[in-house]
């Protein structure tokens, strides 16, 4: 890859990691695994940066990341964690706080409760803002589908978090009053 | 919730979530030096062994070594290639078409009528996919996906179809990964091909159907063909 093609593949990481990150971190529930899913997504992207202009990296990036999920989704194994040394001393001195890292783990493991195909759409559209169209496009399926799968997804998901399977954390905040946003509706 | 509740719920989760940029495109250039520099990049076979690494828990293939925490089981082993599958040879009574693709069998039980079929264009590329799922929801039931693109072939395809463990085999003469494959390695729940130049068919069963993934695709016609 030439010079200048790698160097704004590395902007693109630096400009857009993050975000990716966080997106993987939705879709995995593990920040090990979104680490893991987040590279091998790139490194698709990689292998196509150097070959042609990839008009919509993130997108291209959010379509791998969501494709290799539906993949592990349905075999149903545990993911690949590729960590060094370095990753496993980073996250364990993350220096979280635990408040926080609570919330995560919470969040995780309400979206874990949805359907693969319900936590794709709730990730994509409401968490990246993707188009319904552009959803439709990226998981093979109609605007129809994407619609009722949010639509599903996001109702499994407040019955999860407000009712479900951890009553402990019914009371805890902020996550508690986000999910209220001022106005608790049972049926979501 | 609605989605501002739910966007705002993942902001407070997820505020402190960050990432070492530079240690990802680390992993990014190593992952992709090793497949340069491994087992056949580029070719199916390629393909074939590095997904297959990596889908089944494993901590993958690494140019150091030393630096890796194994976090799972050792890869299943692969070199052997599973054996071939035929397509039907002459028209028979067709069950359902999907995308210009006729089946002739399916499984005890599994309604002709797909739950959901769609058709939408590709990402990315000019062409379209079609695909049919036997259950309402396509990763848990029969799923015939059939897409169809100028020069559309294997290794486009899976740029951006991501297998995960896979097996070489062929369909009708023609290079085929077999997927989601049992614990022993014989028997897949998944199977991808390209019948033809621009024609790309990708089948999975249920894991536990996979003894009818054979059958099915052996009853598979392409008309014209």
């Amino acid at each position: 890859m030439s010079l200048r093609k790698r160097q704004s593949f590395e902007a693109f990481v630096v400009e857009h990691g993050p975000a990716l990150y966080r997106t993987a971190f939705l879709l995995t529930g593990d920040p090990a695994e979104a680490e893991d899913l987040l590279q091998e997504a790139l490194t698709r992207t990689y292998r196509r940066w150097n070959r042609e202009v990839v008009t919509h990296p993130a997108a291209y990036v959010r379509q791998a990341m969501v494709n290799l999920m539906r993949n592990r989704w349905r075999r149903r194994v545990p993911m690949v964690v590729e960590l060094t040394t370095e990753h496993e001393t980073t996250i364990e001195g993350r220096d979280d706080a635990s408040g926080k890292v609570e919330d995560r783990d919470r969040l995780a493991r309400a979206l874990a409760t949805l359907s693969p195909r319900q936590r794709a759409v709730v990730v994509l559209r409401y968490w990246d803002d993707v188009s319904e169209e552009q959803t439709a496009r990226m998981l093979g399926c109609s605007v129809g589908s994407v619609k009722s799968h949010g639509a599903r997804g996001l109702h499994a998901l407040r019955r999860s978090l407000t009712q479900g399977d951890d009553p402990v954390d019914l009371t805890r905040q902020p996550v508690a009053a986000a999910l209220d946003g001022g106005n608790r509706n049972p049926n979501g | 919730m609605d989605e501002y509740t739910f966007r705002s719920t993942a902001s407070v989760a997820v505020a402190d979530l960050s990432v070492d940029t530079d240690r990802v495109i680390a992993g990014v250039y190593r992952r992709a030096r090793r497949r340069r520099t491994g087992v056949a990049v580029g070719s199916l076979a390629g393909v074939v062994l590095l997904s297959g690494v990596s889908a089944v828990g494993v901590t993958a293939l690494s140019d150091q070594p030393s630096d890796r925490v194994p976090v799972a089981a050792p890869p299943v082993s692969s070199g052997v290639e599973l054996p071939a599958y035929q397509m039907a040879n002459v028209a028979a009574d067709v069950v359902v078409s999907v995308g210009g693709v006729d089946l002739t069998y399916l499984p005890a039980g599994t309604s002709a009528e797909p739950a959901r079929r769609e058709v939408t264009p590709m990402f990315e590329r000019d062409g379209t996919h079609e695909v049919a799922c036997f259950l309402d929801d396509c990763e848990e039931g029969i799923a015939v996906r059939v897409s169809r693109g100028t020069g559309l072939g294997l290794e486009a395809y899976l740029e951006d179809h991501f297998l995960g463990e896979s097996r070489s085999t062929t369909v009708a003469g023609r290079p085929a990964l077999a997927t989601n494959l049992s614990f022993d390695d014989q028997e897949a729940a998944g199977l991808v091909w390209s019948p033809r130049d621009g024609l790309i068919v990708q089948l999975t069963v249920p894991t536990d159907q996979r003894t009818e993934l054979r059958r099915i695709v052996e009853g598979m016609w392409i008309p014209g063909s």
